[in-house]
């Protein structure tokens, strides 16, 4: 969809300026190139599969990495990459090109291969196309026959050739290069799904939570049709003081949230409509943390524009505390609380998305907005929760379609700084300084110009200073439409950049110093897809945090995709 | 979109392990992590206490909710639990030469709508020495020990089911009079309009026992209605046209499908599928002893019953023009007026 609204942007421009420039080419045609290329990207993954004949035109220059790969070690898993700086190549034949995009496998014929095309470039007359090549292999499940995967950056040259003196009809692929390649192999299961034997003791629960929202949305009365979307949150908690953490699960309009307290054995039980947390209304953010100080966790829901804070008493209920209340009625999203103000007791943020209704607020400028609904701050004055936005320095910047802001003290001057993620533009870093809060984003270069989501606080590298991932969306077709020269050419070059990124995938914020440097690239750690929610987590336990990023945006039961 | 084509959909969650030195290798495939629904929240959470970080993952796709469970299980880990958001702590560890200084930091969200616990483990590796635990706020932090491992639970995730539905209408639906009247109803009394189909299985075997159930109550009347009797046939279509508003454009009017109309007059639930007694005496509770209680939906009533906190003003026109459309003249004239 986003190479449908850069499209858009281009087909908006006055007809004299989609003329091509020099050297460039309009993205229809681009994207009409890549269409009419379907069935030999079919043949190149049928080859790199060990189904067919290699669809190369002979002579092709094929080329990969040169020098030694790089072995890393992780636990429970092997990890191997090509050099990566400097890049040099060397000349190799079919059997030592498969080889190389299955992971130096040499388990031709056992991997099932996915292509993508990530940009195209036109070039010599032709086309060049970057793919990104995924080889997997789900492994006997030993040591000797481990799963593994590999991922590969492909580079392919793709020209019209002809009979002597003849003009040029057929494409051809001319050349192949991989650019890098990684391979990944697992010594031992990481993680195991236990999600049915967790949910093994309270089936109501478990058949509310197995079925998608493109089912209840036919089931549910929901007059604003924002459930539809899925953004409903979680939140962990030991809530009865056991020990054991438990989860309070947000649902759609129309279905009762859950509190799922863990049991010795380890299986949940939904207790929401016995402890007063099972409200109805659709609910995005949530959280569990003691708001008021006295040792119990309290629940924060967000359920549309009001955030509910209720207190657990010392039987378990979970009353009426305090709210609150947007200036109007657009909905809160992420929510998150701190002890901005240092008086003791825990106020919230409230990050807000679009105005009402979902698909009604169009963002102006589309790369760098500010007419969204405000964020709001609210400061806990003993339970009633007053909105001190303004007077905290928080609307600063307008709204910007915010979707999360994250609490971190990332200056270790033991006040919580904010990092709000926004949708439609530039981020923004609020320094806390005695509770008035000043951006301070493009001073540390965490601005992040993206579709952002999300984002991440932790000490990834472990030298003791907080780092950043930002989820952002990552549009293969957004690359391919926005990066060629013929686009938007009625815009200048600093917002063209500014579309452009919004298409490039999430951000590893790296602190260096007194700013932070976006180490993506080098990190590996770009290609999120269209991701939500990216968290640092230590999935193997080997003391550094890794990164996972949930991605897709709605899929249908048709085929076919915007 | 309703047409149900997808838009950036069928796309894979990734996950990266970082081998050490800040660079990272995509392991999404061979985690089990690259589920292909529409991925929203990741949530880290030690979940069953052995000090690897477990995860809770949530889908707009069903299921909307995974456990994947950590194996890893370190000998020993690092559990910082002041039991508030926003502490620091320095931890400065040893192995085999190299040292770290690792900052944890506790908070209440992270990524995207994940509210977290507010702990934070290190898993301590083999041989790993603890040098020391620097105070910007170190009460609580402590290093534990691998605990006995607790039973297996079963592997797998939650296999869809056939859903019934009991809709609580977020405000209540006024019916027109002259429908309900030739349906039977009683005015003050609480009504249960049943649309049954001949071939529905469900009908033939769930449906009497509540059936019984209900005229054994007493409290509330009833009208059946079955898609197989042309008599039926307008009362049929003005229900099903009713309840498609409600429930969405393409609804799956899964028969049976029932309406429980309040002693007003109001529609206040509806049923899609299996139609069960207990769930329904719950409905007779709230809008037929208790009718106001029923109508304060945004109310804070006592906990102990599922409820809405916001009460929203409804839109009948679309619901006038839906049923103008199916020739129910008269019906769309009372949403006009």
């Amino acid at each position: 969809m986003i190479a449908r609204l850069l499209l858009l942007i281009v087909a908006s421009a006055p007809a004299s300026a989609q003329m091509p420039a020099a050297g460039g080419d309009l993205p229809e045609e681009v994207e009409a190139f890549v269409e009419a290329r379907a069935g030999w990207l079919e043949s190149f993954k049928a080859w790199a599969e060990g189904r067919g004949e290699a669809p190369f035109r002979q002579p092709a220059r094929l080329s990969i990495p040169a020098g030694e790969p790089v072995i890393g070690g992780a636990e429970g898993a092997q990890l191997v990459r090509s050099a990566r700086t400097p890049v040099v190549l060397k000349a190799a034949d079919e059997a030592g090109l498969r080889d190389v995009l299955l992971g130096s496998q040499r388990a031709h014929g056992l991997a099932t291969v996915r292509v993508k095309v990530v940009a195209v470039t036109p070039a010599g007359g032709g086309f060049d196309l970057e793919l990104r090549v995924e080889a997997e292999a789900p492994g006997g499940g030993s040591g000797v026959d481990p799963a593994w995967q590999a991922v590969s950056t492909v580079n392919v040259s793709l020209r019209q050739t002809s009979a002597a003196g003849e003009e040029p009809v057929e494409w051809g692929c001319v050349g192949v290069r991989v650019a890098a390649w990684e391979r990944a192999s697992r010594t031992k299961d990481l993680f195991i799904e236990r999600t049915l034997g967790v949910l093994s003791g309270d089936e109501r629960a478990a058949e509310l939570l197995s079925v998608g929202m493109d089912r209840w949305a036919q089931r549910l009365d929901d007059p604003s049709r924002s459930s539809w979307f899925g953004h409903h949150g979680i939140a962990a908690g030991d809530v009865n003081g056991d020990g054991r953490p438990d989860l309070l699960v947000g649902m759609p309009s129309g279905l009762p949230n859950m509190l799922l307290v863990q049991q010795p054995d380890g299986t949940v039980r939904d207790v929401a409509r016995e402890v007063g947390l099972a409200w109805l209304d659709d609910t995005k953010g949530v959280l569990l943390a003691d708001m008021d100080g006295d040792g119990r966790q309290d629940a924060v829901s967000s359920l549309g524009h009001v955030l509910v804070v209720q207190r657990q008493d010392e039987r378990g209920r979970f009353q009426m505390a305090g709210w609150g209340v947007a200036p109007d009625e657009a909905a809160f999203y992420g929510v998150s609380a701190a002890d901005v103000d240092g008086d003791g007791d825990l106020d919230l943020f409230g990050a807000r998305y679009v105005s009402t209704r979902y698909g009604d607020s169009v963002p102006v400028p589309f790369e760098d907005a500010r007419n969204g609904p405000s964020n709001v701050l609210f400061l806990n004055d003993g339970g009633r929760f007053v909105d001190a936005t303004a007077a905290a320095g928080l609307d600063a910047g307008g709204g910007r379609f915010s979707l999360q802001g994250t609490f971190g003290d990332f200056d270790l001057d033991g006040d919580p700084d904010l990092y709000v993620v926004n949708d439609f533009g530039r981020n923004q870093l609020f320094v806390n300084a005695e509770g008035r809060f000043v951006d301070e984003a493009p001073a540390f270069g965490v601005e992040d110009q993206g579709a952002g989501m999300g984002a991440s606080w932790s000490d990834f590298d472990r030298d003791g200073d907080l780092d950043l991932y930002v989820t952002n969306m990552f549009s293969s077709a957004g690359r391919r439409v926005a990066f060629q020269e013929g686009f938007a050419p009625e815009r200048n070059q600093e917002e063209r950049a500014a579309i452009r990124r919004l298409s490039l995938g999430n951000s590893l914020l790296v602190r260096e110093g007194d700013r932070f440097v976006d180490r993506s690239e080098e990190a590996g750690v770009r290609m999120g897809r269209w991701a939500w929610g990216a968290v640092f987590v230590d999935l193997n336990a080997d003391g550094f945090d890794d990164l996972i990023s949930p991605a897709g945006f709605l899929t249908g039961p048709k085929p076919g995709d915007l | 979109m309703e047409s149900g084509v997808s838009w950036s959909g069928h796309e894979r969650n990734v996950a990266w392990l970082q081998s050490g030195r800040g660079e990272f290798v995509d392991v999404s495939a061979i985690s089990g992590l690259d589920h292909v629904d529409d991925g929203r929240v990741a949530l880290r959470c030690d979940w069953d206490g052995d000090g690897d970080l477990d995860l809770w993952l949530r889908f707009r796709s069903g299921p909307t909710l995974r456990f994947l469970e950590n194996q890893s299980d370190p000998e020993r880990h690092l559990a910082f639990d002041p039991g508030a958001p926003g502490a620091s702590v320095l931890v400065e560890t040893r192995l085999q030469g190299d040292a770290h200084r690792t900052l944890l930091q506790t908070r209440t969200a992270d990524g995207y709508l994940a509210g977290v616990r507010q702990r934070a483990v290190l898993a301590l590796r083999p041989g790993e020495e603890v040098l020391e635990v620097t105070a910007l706020a170190a009460q609580g932090a402590r290093v534990v020990e691998r605990p006995e491992p607790r039973p297996a639970l079963a592997a797998g995730e939650l296999q869809p089911v056939d859903l019934p539905a009991r809709v609580v209408l977020r405000s209540s639906l006024s019916l027109p009079g002259e429908r309900l009247r030739d349906m039977g109803f009683e005015p003050g009394r609480a009504q249960l309009v049943i649309v049954e189909d001949p071939d529905c299985a469900t009908c033939r075997e769930v449906l009497p026992a509540a059936v019984t159930a209900i005229e054994r109550d007493g409290r509330v009347g009833l009208t059946r209605l079955n898609t197989g009797n042309p008599a039926d046939g307008s009362a049929v279509r003005w229900a099903s046209t009713t309840a498609a508003h409600l429930l969405g454009p393409g609804a799956e009017l899964d028969t049976p499908l029932s309406l429980f109309v309040g002693p007003a007059g109001r529609l206040e639930v509806v049923h899609v599928g299996e139609l069960g007694w207990d769930e329904l005496s719950r409905d007779v509770e709230w809008f037929a002893l208790h009718p106001v209680q029923g109508a304060l939906r945004s109310s804070f009533d006592p906990p102990g019953v599922s409820r809405w906190f916001h009460g929203m003003a409804r839109s009948t026109a679309q619901l006038a023009q839906d049923l103008l459309e199916a020739g129910f003249v008269s019906e769309s004239a009372h949403y006009s007026k």
